[in-house]
């Protein structure tokens, strides 16, 4: 009851002492019931025959009477303690012990530039407002503000709101940053909801300040239970916007290349993607590429992107010297700078070694691949080696960036389990079959039933085509996969030439469906009788291309025309390693290591990007805390099979907002630098700047539910000071008829001589 | 004349109604000769006819003047005056013991009386009273000697309101006593049995009385001014009510007004003379509004 009162009334402490006095017209009544004069009368005759005929009236009009009265008594009670019909309007300061809980979005695109300042500063005027209103009325409220980037990590939990706190919070919202992360807002009420669930005994209030983007709002169940809940709990809920319109945006929403084959000296492509976030065209549009801290005098320009369109560019960047490059791409500034500037590490090797196993060195197949790859190695950036399969089993294959099989029959096992591990691990491997190879083996070793190096069942023999003349048009259908980039596009003149004149066909029950089959093995290139001749799988997290033919002349003519040069360097761009490519994130994703105590000291270096320039922050790697049941176990020694293995350490690096590289060092027992390399760069997510509009929020929560919804700009709801405007008009009417009603009553009911 | 008496005969009102004249409406018989007309024609000073002389009429009433002019004997006539035989009918029931002003309906009607006693008497005219209740309480036989003014006064003052009001049987005993028409003032507040209070009347009027009705009201019971909640204390055993006055004044003016209107149409084809008077209003306007009112009855009924 105190509650309610406390949300309908400006000046609740009226409202008891105003509704005790409804009973003064009621009392008065009685007491004049009770207590009379008497009169002797003598004319009673006619008293008796009035009261008879009116008794039935007189009890309604006097019942009128005391109605009106009680009534008038209400509504100046009412205008006097303040009378508002939606809490909503009230001041949020108001009455009784209050609990607010503010919900901040410090997500990427509350960074969105606004006439003064940002959409983040925004809010936390708003903040400052709210708890400056909050601090006239000390000891009565508590505060808790809760960041959308740390939703179970409030910043103030349950402040008692006065002059102290207030200053207190100014200092600490002065050096609040706000994220470059795409945040989640259910995560965020789920915090909130935790905070205010807790809290029972008062009234409790929910404040989310956010810049309320289309993006965020979609298909958003979870926060609409969690907005609902907190409805049916009794949280008035008030969502707070801090930006009005939506700005013109451009972001870079991608930088990719073919680094995994960077080698120095050879230029390495890159690709950049812009796209245009808002609804209107942007023209001329200059990116600015830094190489190693120096801006390069390469023009990357779009003369047009189109509203909502993503555009792409490629160019070339060459790293003169082997090791770790740092490459950044800019925009120029708009509305939202996070999204402005996009960052690529690139480790380059001096070059990229690749192995090719002939299993026919007579066929100088080796040669042909020799010449594709490497024919001048300044050019390409690769080192191939030819060798056999005993090769396999003498030397490490981890230095190699692929391997190619060309024609090879079959291979001991010690040569096969080193080839699977180098795949397993992320190596990448090239088929290529032959006159010599045996398929028995193929079958039984090293296909395995799907669980081998190769993808497929082969026939037992091998098929030839009729597909020696040129006419006819093309004998093979190459799939759209970065290996045949070469054959792509209509009436491609490679594809009218190349042609394949045997191959070992699939085992007739082998699905040759790749849907219904449901495996990971993708059909690259069939032929024209719909025979599957090139196979794109992954073993491990290597990558498998097989070939069904010769990569040499013997089965088909690919080597004679200068595409096979094309088709080869784009095969070995796809099937390279990738596992030693440097790491890229998304901002705000944490540094995770795991550190091998006999290998590494304790001490981790972790450089990152800072805004004014670079921060080092040191670490120091600890055992992972044990569960309860382990407590007892001794540190960094497993009683397990009797062996004694050192315990791993682990360390976490959270601070990883800014965009930008971050270099981990470790040092080695000989105080030697292991560095590791990690790109953090901002999600796509936060550049869409289109706001959800208002009807979409409350669709999302539920139209029905009681959320006020504040527009930017607006302050006059913090203090409340027009609330109720409405309803004193209404009850000032009121209270006139109900006066004018009670005196006309009055006056039919009581005396007047016919003068007056 | 006592201390007690003077109270119904304040000397201002007797010096106003000293200039009126009451007359009876009536030839009525009388012992005295007065102002009023008579329905004989004797010796009197207001000259009326002439008529031949026949023998045996009395020489000195001949007219010598026109005997003179004529040679013929004509006698003078003149309307011989006679005394008026007046009895003063005084209601000292319980209920007439009401009064929210100075004077309780009892006090006024008998400064009624006294008035008309003394006005009458001053008219050399005969003046009885009788004051009842249920019954007669006292009797004043009529005499009209100045002094007599003194007995009736006497018997006013003594009565003591208490009881309720037989009107049926008082007037019916009135009737029998009063063998001689006169004049019968009824002075009451009237709230008594309809139908007994009627018969009565017809009673006087049947036995040739010319009947004169002082309906003597408070103010509060024509009007009804009461406010606050109340308790109605019934006088003569009516009863009782507690209520709000102003709601209930409406109606009560109604069933006053309906009794009223009642009275007012049954006297007026008594040809009984009937006057409302409230106990605030002065008694010389009210006796002057009456006699005017009279007068005008009896100049309108010789033509």
């Amino acid at each position: 009851m105190e509650t309610w009162i406390a949300q309908h009334f400006l000046n609740p402490a009226y409202v008891l002492a105003g509704a005790a006095l409804v009973a003064a017209p009621i009392i008065i009544h009685l007491i004049n019931r009770m207590r009379y004069r008497r009169v002797a009368f003598a004319a009673m005759e006619f008293l008796l025959v009035s009261q008879k005929r009116n008794r039935r009236r007189v009890l309604i009009e006097q019942l009128l009477l005391l109605l009106l009265r009680i009534l008038i008594v209400l509504a100046i009670v009412a205008l006097i303690a303040r009378l508002v019909l939606d809490p909503s309007e009230l001041s949020l300061f108001q009455g009784a012990q209050s609990h607010h809980v503010v919900l901040l979005d410090d997500s990427g695109s509350m960074r969105d530039r606004l006439d003064e300042g940002t959409a983040f500063d925004a809010g936390i005027e708003m903040v400052k407002k709210l708890v400056a209103e909050g601090s006239r009325r000390p000891g009565t409220q508590k505060f808790t503000l809760i960041r959308l980037s740390q939703p179970d990590q409030p910043l103030f939990t349950q402040r008692g709101v006065d002059e102290a706190f207030l200053v207190e919070l100014d200092t600490k919202l002065r050096n609040a940053e706000c994220s470059h992360q795409s945040l989640s807002l259910p995560d965020g009420f789920d915090g909130a909801r935790n905070v205010l669930l807790e809290d029972r005994a008062t009234i409790r209030y929910l404040h989310v300040i956010s810049d309320f983007r289309n993006s965020d709002w979609q298909d958003q169940q979870s926060l609409g239970r969690t907005v609902r809940e907190l409805d049916s709990a009794g949280v008035t809920i008030n969502f707070v916007k801090t930006v009005g319109r939506r700005n013109q945006n451009l972001g870079i929403t991608s930088l990719t290349g073919d680094v995994q084959v960077a080698s120095a000296g050879v230029p390495v492509r890159l690709t950049v993607a812009v796209k245009n976030f808002s609804d209107q065209v942007a023209s001329n549009v200059a990116l600015r590429v830094v190489q190693d801290g120096q801006k390069l005098p390469l023009a990357v320009n779009f003369d047009k992107v189109e509203a909502g369109v993503e555009v792409t560019q490629d160019f070339d960047l060459t790293f003169d010297s082997p090791g770790r490059h740092r490459v950044d791409v800019a925009l120029p500034a708009d509305s939202l700078n996070g999204d402005n500037e996009r960052f690529l590490s690139v480790e380059v090797s001096p070059v990229n070694r690749v192995l090719i196993i002939e299993g026919n060195p007579e066929n100088d197949e080796g040669e042909y691949l020799v010449d594709a790859l490497a024919a001048d190695p300044g050019i390409t950036g690769y080192s191939p080696q030819l060798e056999t399969v005993d090769f396999l089993r003498r030397r490490s294959l981890d230095e190699f960036q692929s391997i190619f099989l060309l024609n090879v029959s079959d291979m001991p096992d010690d040569a096969l389990a080193p080839l699977e591990d180098y795949v397993r691990s992320g190596g990448g491997l090239a088929w290529f079959l032959g006159d010599v190879i045996r398929p028995t083996f193929y079958i039984s070793k090293l296909y395995a039933d799907g669980d081998g190096l190769f993808p497929v069942r082969l026939s037992v023999v091998s098929a030839q085509t009729n597909s020696s003349a040129l006419e006819g048009g093309p004998d093979t259908s190459f799939a759209d996969h970065p290996a045949f980039q070469v054959f792509q596009g209509q009436e491609n003149p490679f594809t009218e030439l190349t042609r394949v004149f045997e191959y070992f066909p699939v085992a007739e029950d082998w699905e040759k469906d790749d849907q219904r089959r449901g495996d990971s093995v993708q059909t690259i290139a069939r032929l024209t009788n719909r025979a599957p001749i090139a196979f794109s799988s992954t073993y491990g997290t290597g990558q498998v291309v097989t070939f069904l033919t010769s990569c040499g002349p013997r089965w088909n003519n690919w080597a004679r025309y200068p595409s096979f040069v094309a088709m080869m360097l784009d095969l070995e761009k796809f099937i390279a390693r990738r596992d030693r490519v440097l790491e890229r994130r998304i901002v705000g994703e944490p540094i995770d290591l795991t550190i091998d105590p006999n290998q590494f000291l304790d001490e981790i270096e972790i450089t990152g990007p800072d805004a004014t320039g670079n921060a080092v922050t040191r670490l120091k790697a600890a055992p992972p805390r044990k569960a309860n049941g382990n407590s007892g176990q001794p540190d960094g020694t497993s009683s397990g099979g009797g062996a004694t293995i050192a315990e791993q350490l682990k360390a976490t690096f959270r601070d990883t907002d800014t965009p930008g590289i971050y270099q981990v060092r470790l040092l080695d027992q000989n105080q030697s630098p292991t560095d590791r390399w990690i790109t953090f760069n901002v999600p796509v997510a936060e550049s869409e700047l289109e706001l959800a509009p208002t009807e979409l929020i409350r669709k999302q929560i539920g139209d029905n539910l009681d959320v006020q919804i504040q527009e930017p700009g607006e302050f006059a709801w913090i203090a409340g000071r027009d609330a109720g405007q409405e309803i004193r008009l209404w009850l000032l009417i009121a209270l006139v008829v109900f006066l004018f009603g009670e005196q006309l009553l009055g006056y039919r009911l009581s005396f007047h001589t016919r003068g007056s | 004349m006592t201390r007690g008496s003077r109270r119904f005969l304040r000397p201002e009102e007797i010096s106003r109604i000293s200039r009126l004249e009451i007359r009876a409406r009536r030839i009525v018989e009388g012992f005295l000769s007065g102002l009023h007309r008579s329905p004989y024609f004797g010796q009197s000073i207001e000259f009326v006819q002439h008529r031949e002389y026949t023998p045996g009429d009395d020489v000195r009433h001949i007219d010598w003047k026109v005997w003179s002019k004529t040679d013929q004997f004509f006698i003078k006539q003149y309307e011989e005056e006679t005394n008026l035989r007046t009895t003063l009918l005084v209601d000292v029931s319980q209920s007439m013991q009401f009064g929210s002003g100075p004077m309780t309906k009892y006090d006024y009607g008998c400064t009624i009386a006294a008035a008309l006693a003394y006005l009458l008497l001053r008219q050399q005219d005969a003046v009885g009273l009788v004051a009842f209740d249920e019954a007669i309480l006292s009797r004043v036989q009529h005499q009209s000697r100045q002094t007599h003014l003194n007995a009736l006064l006497a018997a006013l003052d003594n009565q003591k309101p208490q009881k309720k009001t037989d009107i049926l049987g008082i007037m019916r005993q009135v009737a029998e006593e009063q063998t001689r028409r006169g004049l019968i003032v009824l002075i009451s507040d009237l709230f008594v049995p309809r139908a007994g209070l009627f018969k009565g009347l017809e009673l006087l009027r049947f036995r040739g009385h010319d009947v004169l009705l002082f309906h003597v009201l408070d103010d509060q019971e024509l009007d009804f001014n009461y406010s606050g909640t109340t308790k109605f204390e019934g006088l003569e055993s009516a009863g009782d009510l507690v209520c709000d006055p102003r709601s209930l004044r409406e109606g009560y003016l109604e069933a006053m007004e309906a009794y009223l209107a009642e009275l007012r149409r049954f006297c007026s084809a008594g040809r009984i003379d009937y006057q409302t008077i409230r106990t605030s209003e002065h008694l010389d306007a009210a006796l002057a509004h009456y006699l005017n009112h009279r007068v005008g009855m009896q100049q309108t009924g010789r033509r």
